[in-house]
């Protein structure tokens, strides 16, 4: 069940209106309820590894909460952790790791005959695998205590907005929001209806619309010139920020028609003015925990500049291989960790590195200037991402620095245009949030004629200016 | 829990009010499609197939291009190499009264909307050569109600006879709102080349010189598994196991009430290739396709309507080259011979 299909509009409608009938007990309930529905409608089948990873997290956080002695509660932790990366590990490695073996003894000359297991990939189970990874840790950690209600835990674990593509919440954030009684006033509704609005252009209207002409030039990038694999790369980063932030969007808003307040997970991320600021702002769920959970206790910075290099190179490579088992997002990770230790190599003296938005016109230039820079860089790194081989990768990179010549073979004529039209439009929405420090590029004090023409804007291209087609969300692979 | 109002949640502090904004965007993108709508065929991408061709055709001036024919024929792929020569020769009337019009999946609904659009193409017409299948009866593949070429001709009265409320309610939000069938699509305008060169006539004109009739693949040097497999696709899309279509059996009752006092209609279904015939003739799910689609048909047997079966063929003889390897669309040599036949019971129809 998409968020862009009319079922899901349909089920969203009726679970709303049943939602605002209930007190919150019977809310939650309904809640619990909808969301394995949801998630049913995809492969009724995993929703029992759903229940099963709802289960283990509760029960080993119970006992944690209960254990007084350190060992009990770090085995309970141990069970929890193995459970989790076990799931994800089979349903989501196994072909990969196999696979890779046999590459490797192929390579040395060894035949090996090695079965790859017909795996299904569960919709979302990085997503959840890690919501429930996080809670138990906190629990350990003692930042969070362990749930009572089980239905409250199964809301948490299972939340129907964000359960296929985050964003990947903390216990602290969604439970107390959970547990307690919700309210929507008239100010939740608008702003909520303005974000959906807002994920639905992104989705339906652009990224749905660039698609197309993205499938056509990474399925063989040897027939495109290199004017147009430059497009190319252009249109998957504008691709691949529309599906994943309007999906991102869309959840936040009818999560906040619920009463129940998401975490923001994109901030403008291609107006970062260096990879650092990027990185908080892209998928801030994500590399939130990855900091959280990961960077941190491997030492962070508090280890030596040596250590700090090898910690952000090693958290961005698992970053990678979070997306999916394959050597393309490792070597995305790989990138992404190598601009990151880039970066704090060229800024080990300044304390400036975290300049989020120019203050005075003085800075304007300079903050441009890194954010063309950090945005191409960016750019680069989604070559690997989309690649489907690394064939199809060498022959994009070979093509791709041949120079920037148009060739009269298999010239998209379109996309110019689309590029162009779609990128100037989300410029102006990004740069409007960016420039006021916000969320929605309208609000209650823009002035009304200013918010009818953009509501009438963004209804009148998604209404019109779009593909038929109706394209799956990018992340909901991962 | 006891309300005064079904308004008064405890969760939902007031019944929503849209904004000012909201109401006057909405209100915005009504007259938006309206003035779309009105101005419809410049967003039309250029025809690439024939159904497509066919959409294009509400822009141009009938009269521009085509004279009035005296014998229209109107088919499928089944009679897209009809040969006017023949029917010339049988029935001594010049080429620009014989018109032969053919699409790929073209039904009954296609036909009616067609002559419903242009009822002066009847005004001189003595017959109406009509091809049949049952997929033009029946749900297929060729024929999905929700494509955007039926909702985007049907008429509003018409819309209560598709097949499910979906269909009906896309139906409808297309009469009001134009964007449900996908017609008025800017990225067509965003592509620049096409806005410049974009008037209906130049459309058609690019779908003239660029559309030259398909090769049609012939049985020789086929594997016989793969022949098999030819045709039992196009069987299987030809002789559904699918129920009968209201929308179906309205057009065609609604092409009989349309015909004029001097026309004739001629329903005729030219002959499959002899393997193809004797898997209609014993596989059940065709024969009782074929049987509830003749069953159908036959009450429409009158003056005014004539049908024709491939057993009606008579003494012509067809070979292994009248057909195509899937045994049910013909070569331009078989048609040939079905032009002829036709060309010789127009005259016999005629001198009665």
């Amino acid at each position: 069940m998409l968020f862009n299909s009319w079922i899901f509009i349909g089920f969203f409608s009726l679970v709303l209106v049943m939602y605002y009938m209930l007190d919150t007990k019977r809310q939650n309930i309904l809640l619990l309820v909808s969301s394995y529905i949801f998630y049913s409608f995809w492969d009724w089948r995993f929703s029992g590894l759903l229940l099963l990873s709802t289960i283990i997290d509760f029960v080993c956080a119970k006992q944690m909460n209960s254990s007084k002695t350190p060992a009990i509660r770090k085995r309970w932790l141990l069970v929890s952790l193995f459970f989790n990366l076990s799931v994800l590990g089979f349903f989501k490695y196994a072909n990969f790791f196999v696979e890779s073996v046999q590459s490797g003894f192929d390579a040395l000359g060894f035949a090996l005959d090695t079965p790859t297991l017909m795996i299904i990939l569960p919709v979302g189970i990085s997503f959840y695998t890690f919501q429930t990874m996080a809670y138990t840790i906190d629990v350990y950690r003692g930042k969070q205590e362990a749930i009572e209600d089980p239905i409250v835990y199964g809301v948490y674990v299972a939340y129907f907005p964000q359960l296929v593509a985050g964003p990947i919440e903390r216990a602290q954030r969604l439970i107390p929001q959970i547990s307690r009684p919700r309210k929507v006033c008239q100010n939740n509704i608008h702003a909520a209806s303005q974000l959906i609005l807002m994920g639905y252009l992104k989705k339906v209207a652009i990224a749905d619309s660039i698609a197309p002409h993205v499938d056509t030039i990474f399925s063989n990038p040897t027939a495109h010139s290199s004017f147009t694999l430059w497009l190319g790369m252009y249109a998957f980063a504008l691709q691949i920020y529309c599906d994943f932030s309007g999906y991102s969007d869309i959840a936040r808003g009818i999560s906040r028609l619920l009463g129940i307040e998401l975490m923001e997970n994109f901030k403008q991320p291609y107006l970062s003015p260096n990879i650092t600021i990027f990185w908080r702002r892209w998928h801030i769920s994500l590399s939130t925990w990855l900091r959280d959970y990961l960077y941190i206790p491997l030492g962070g910075n508090q280890k030596g500049v040596k250590r700090l290099y090898l910690n952000l190179m090693i958290t961005m490579l698992l970053g990678g291989l979070w997306h999916g088992a394959g050597w393309n997002f490792i070597i995305w990770g790989g990138l992404h960790g190598a601009y990151l230790a880039g970066h704090r190599m060229l800024n080990r003296n300044s304390r400036h590195i975290e300049t989020v938005r120019p203050h005075d016109t003085k800075t304007v230039f300079g903050y441009a200037l890194g954010t063309l820079a950090t945005f191409h860089l960016v750019c680069f790194t989604w070559i690997p991402f989309r690649a489907d081989s690394f064939r199809s990768l060498s022959d994009y990179v070979s093509t791709f620095f041949n120079g920037i010549t148009t060739s009269p073979a298999l010239t998209l004529t379109e996309l110019p245009s689309v590029l162009l039209f779609y990128g100037v439009f989300i410029l102006i929405i990004d740069s409007l949030c960016n420039l006021k420090n916000r969320e929605l590029p309208f609000q209650k004090s823009t002035p009304i004629w200013l918010r009818t023409v953009g509501y009438s804007m963004a209804l009148f291209t998604l209404c019109f200016v779009r593909e038929a087609g109706n394209e799956s969300f990018i992340y909901f692979q991962f | 829990m006891s309300r005064s109002s079904i308004f008064s949640f405890s969760t939902l502090q007031g019944f929503p009010k849209p904004s000012l904004p909201a109401v006057l965007s909405i209100l915005f993108l009504i007259i938006a499609s309206q003035l779309l709508r009105q101005q419809g065929n410049v967003f039309d991408p250029v025809p690439e197939t024939r159904r497509e061709f066919f959409n294009a055709q509400p822009h141009l001036n009938y009269d521009a291009f085509m004279p009035r024919p005296k014998v229209l024929i109107i088919g499928s792929s089944r009679l897209i190499f009809m040969k006017h020569k023949p029917i010339m020769e049988a029935t001594n009337l010049p080429i620009n009264d014989i018109q032969i019009m053919a699409w790929a999946g073209s039904s009954f609904y296609d036909a009616e909307r067609y002559l419903n659009r242009y009822p002066d193409l009847l005004s001189q017409c003595e017959y109406i050569v009509l091809d049949m299948i049952p997929m033009k009866l029946f749900t297929t593949v060729a024929f999905p109600e929700d494509d955007s070429g039926v909702l985007r001709h049907m008429d509003w009265d018409q819309i209560p006879l598709l097949s499910t409320p979906e269909y009906q309610l896309k139906a409808y939000a297309d009469h009001v709102i134009p964007f449900v069938s996908g017609r008025h699509r800017v990225d067509d305008w965003l592509r620049l080349n096409s806005l410049i060169t974009s008037t209906p006539q130049e459309r058609l004109e690019l779908y003239r010189t660029g559309a030259s009739k398909p090769k049609i693949p012939r049985i020789k040097n086929v594997d016989p598994e793969k022949l098999q497999f030819y045709i039992d696709a196009v069987l299987e899309s030809q002789f559904p196991d699918t129920p009968l279509l209201s929308i179906q059996d309205d057009a065609l009752q609604r092409i009989v009430k349309m015909l004029p006092v001097q026309s004739k209609l001629i329903l005729i279904q030219p002959p499959f290739r002899e393997d193809a015939t004797k898997l209609i003739q014993e596989e059940d799910s065709y024969s009782s396709s074929n049987r509830r689609f003749r069953k159908y048909i036959d009450q429409f047997q009158s003056e005014k309507v004539q049908i024709v079966w491939p057993e009606d063929f008579g003494d012509i003889e067809f070979n292994e080259f009248d057909f195509s390897r899937d045994g049910a669309h013909m070569t331009a040599e078989g048609l040939g011979k079905v032009s002829t036949f036709i060309g010789q019971l127009l005259a016999e129809i005629k001198g009665k």
